[in-house]
């Protein structure tokens, strides 16, 4: 059958694109071009879909003898991922762009480029499985490579587009990826894996934001007793959870704990200040249905860190409240929240704040939990 | 059974004369080597088929072998064109003023763009599918002085075509240069400097037959010129550098392949006109863009068409993957596409500019191949028009 399979020029989706060639389908590549780099010099090294990456992708198109076109998709990018990625961070979150933008550009036009060429299914280089339900319907699964597993960015495949994708390196490690790669004798087999934001030269994203106009303003530092402990250079330059940077003598380690907007503060404050009980989630999406009232899963809620045991349930106002087997550190809106029923994902959405709001923190703002302001919600 | 390719993107590359194929191989073989300024046989015998590829190309354009320029493409053509006259106009004390079409190719845009680097003003003409060059701007330019005027026989993206003769006039009568960019006209239009009345004009070898890699530049007589490749004394010290004999042969052999005669134009014409009605006729909502209704505006060979609610880029991939060749937009680096900047410029929303494919194909096309075109593009416009009405519409 014909696949249309997405290249971004790494070792992953050139071995995608073997593995679908080898099984006998038709492979047609496509290679999605996000943004303008402009000069060579701006390229952030080790990133993705540059204009580098797009000439390996053709490369390997070409030695394995199939179809390759390059589809421009700036401005939906621009658009949809960094603009949104600038507002979250304006907004005192930080945000998770590469979940945005499997979302709303790259699988939203890889599906459509799909249907216009005529292919059945889009294949990727996602480390991630499918499984089946007993009632047909298809999920999201954990790859078998638990450490390159990357179904934390593609939680919001809903069932109607994964019918369409497959997932040929699921079950493979990265090991076993590379030496494919090798013995094909494909140009991408030893390159480095993408590391940065792609838009993100050298993942200073602090620069980048500035760049794109937002405006720096510095402000006080407090601690959790209220004291004035130093300033801050801007909010935007800071996530829950940061130690570094802060430019204060301290006794003790000090860690944000919270971006107060309204006063333009910073809160910080000592390690186990970060550990809460839960959190909400708000605009969840569920991959096959949601699941019972208090019922127990594991989330993500950060796409390094392990699932952990949670039960969640739905408030009143449509939010999701979270609550953890045990306490977990560093609850950061804007970051994505994944829920797992053992390898199954079942859904997921952005985290809107700490289950409770202490004293000294300013409670969620309203913006964020009524209609969605970002642009690229579905 | 696999078919065979159905190539309709001449106006991007023209697949090479079997002539020319034939003149270039057998130099090839039995050439030697020599350098065509060399004092020695071998160089002499080098200088020889250049001066005979240059007799050439001034036999298609109607000039003396002396202004030929012969150059390594037709952008370079271009590009030592207009630097090259406007810097030598400024330096003689003419103003520093260049005026070009706002749908040029981009080896004339960017080579303006460049000048406007360096101090010159540089004024862009609107220009309409219907009423064509915006003349009272010109006429306006013209009247506050200006080096030089350049403007296309032929566009490159919807084949309309320019009155040169009566604008080189205008320019000429107020003491502008005029620089005609002929790459899209030769072959299909005539081109005879002396008619045109132009002081320049640019041609590019493999947009009719012959091999990339070779292009030309008339200079007419006692028209200044700065070098803009610096080298040795060829080309009388306007074009530094060797060029590839080679690609200079079949240059030459294309240009006497030509068939210039008004019979020949009106069929090549016709069959672009009956392409066109049939299209038409079994696609809806078809539009044909950047020409007027009069023939004589319209380049044979060359169809822009727009079709309703289907994406370019699409359409040019299910062609590709049916083994049709077209394009359309303007590519960049990577590959991908944009939408035109020409048929933007043409005044064509950008709705409209991305349902464009440009086809483009030559006297030597046959009938059974635009057949082929006629039965492969209805179904296949008519199954992605339905899937637009069926998408989910993205937020």
């Amino acid at each position: 059958m014909r696949v249309v399979v997405a290249m971004s020029g790494g070792v992953d989706s050139s071995v995608a694109a073997l593995c679908m060639h080898e099984a006998g389908h038709e492979v047609i590549g496509i290679s999605l071009r996000l943004w303008d780099y402009g000069s060579a010099g701006d390229v952030p090294a080790g990133s993705c879909c540059s204009p580098d990456d797009l000439y390996d992708a053709r490369r390997v198109a070409e030695r394995l003898g199939f179809p390759f076109y390059v589809i421009n998709t700036e401005s939906d990018f621009r658009r949809y991922v960094v603009d949104g990625f600038a507002d979250s961070y304006l907004r005192g979150e930080t945000p998770n762009p590469c979940v945005h933008c499997n979302d709303t550009v790259k699988f939203e036009r890889l599906l459509l480029v799909a249907d216009a060429l005529g292919a059945e299914m889009l294949a990727t280089g996602h480390y991630a499985r499918k499984a089946l339900l007993q009632d047909g319907r298809q999920v999201l699964r954990r790859a078998a490579d638990a450490g390159k597993d990357q179904t934390y960015f593609l939680f919001r495949l809903d069932e109607n587009r994964l019918r369409r994708i497959l997932f040929p390196l699921g079950d493979l490690t990265k090991t076993e990826v590379r030496a494919l790669a090798e013995a094909a004798g494909l140009p991408t087999a030893s390159k480095h894996d993408s590391q940065e934001l792609c838009f993100v030269p050298d993942n200073d994203y602090a620069r980048f934001l500035e760049q794109q106009g937002a405006a720096a303003v510095p402000g006080d530092i407090v601690d959790h007793q209220g004291n004035t402990r130093g300033r801050h250079r801007g909010l935007f330059h800071y996530t829950i959870g940061q130690r570094r940077g802060l430019g204060i003598a301290s006794p003790e380690p000090l860690y944000v704990l919270g971006l107060d907007l309204a006063r333009n503060r910073l809160l910080v404050g000592p390690d186990d200040r970060l550990f809460r009980s839960g959190l909400i989630v708000r605009d969840v999406s569920w991959i096959a249905g949601e699941p019972e009232e208090e019922t127990e899963l594991q989330v993500r809620i950060r796409s390094r860190a392990r699932e952990v045991p949670a039960r969640i349930r739905r408030l009143d106002d449509g939010r999701t409240a979270v609550t953890f087997a045990e306490p977990q550190r560093a609850i950061t809106p804007g970051q994505a929240c994944v829920f797992y029923q053992g390898e199954l994902v079942v859904g997921g959405g952005w985290i809107a704040g700490p289950l409770e709001a202490t004293a000294h923190e300013r409670p969620v703002p309203a913006s964020s939990s009524a209609t969605p302001v970002l642009p690229f919600q579905v | 059974m696999k078919t065979s390719r159905l190539y309709l993107d001449h106006a991007a590359s023209s697949p090479m004369q079997a002539s020319v194929v034939e003149a270039m191989q057998s130099y090839l073989q039995s050439a030697g080597p020599g350098h065509p300024s060399s004092v020695h046989t071998e160089g002499r015998s080098q200088e020889a088929t250049v001066s005979e590829a240059r007799a050439r190309v001034a036999g298609l354009l109607n000039a003396h072998p002396a202004e030929i320029i012969l150059t390594g493409s037709g952008t370079e053509a271009a590009n030592l064109a207009i630097k090259g006259a406007a810097w030598a106009a400024r330096r003689a004390g003419r103003p520093a003023r260049v005026v070009l079409s706002s749908v040029e190719h981009e080896c004339v845009r960017e080579s303006c763009a460049s000048l406007s680097q360096h101090g010159f003003d540089v004024l862009t003409l609107p220009v309409s599918p219907h009423a064509g060059i915006d003349e009272r701007m010109l006429e306006q330019a013209l009247e506050q002085g200006t080096a030089l005027v350049s403007i296309q026989l032929a566009n490159h993206e919807t084949g309309l075509v320019f009155p040169i003769q009566a604008l080189a006039r205008r320019a000429r009568a107020a003491g502008a240069l005029f620089h005609c960019d002929a790459a899209m006209g030769v072959g299909r239009v005539p081109v005879s400097v002396d008619t045109l009345g132009v002081d320049l004009l640019t041609i590019s070898g493999h947009k009719f037959g012959g091999p990339p890699g070779a292009g030309a530049l008339y200079l007419r007589k006692g028209t200044a010129l700065e070098a803009q490749m610096h080298g040795g004394p060829q080309e009388r010290r306007r074009r530094g550098g060797g060029l590839s004999v080679v690609n200079l042969v079949g240059l030459g052999v294309a240009a006497t392949m030509l068939d210039p005669s008004p019979e020949a134009r009106e069929a090549f014409s016709q069959r672009t006109e009956r392409l066109w009605h049939r299209l038409r006729l079994e696609i809806p909502a078809l539009e044909r863009l950047g020409v007027p209704d009069a023939p004589d505006s319209r380049l044979p060979g060359l169809l822009c068409l727009a079709f309703s609610g289907v994406e370019g880029e699409s359409l040019l991939m299910n062609l590709d993957l049916a083994g049709i060749a077209a394009s359309s937009g303007a590519p960049c680096s990577s590959g991908s596409l944009t939408p035109s900047p020409v048929l933007l410029a043409l005044g064509y929303e950008e709705r409209v500019a991305r349902s464009a494919v440009r086809f483009s194909f030559g006297p030597e096309t046959t009938d059974a191949a635009l057949e082929r075109l006629g039965e492969v593009l209805p179904p296949l416009v008519a199954r992605l028009q339905r899937l637009t009405k069926t998408a989910r519409l993205h937020p």
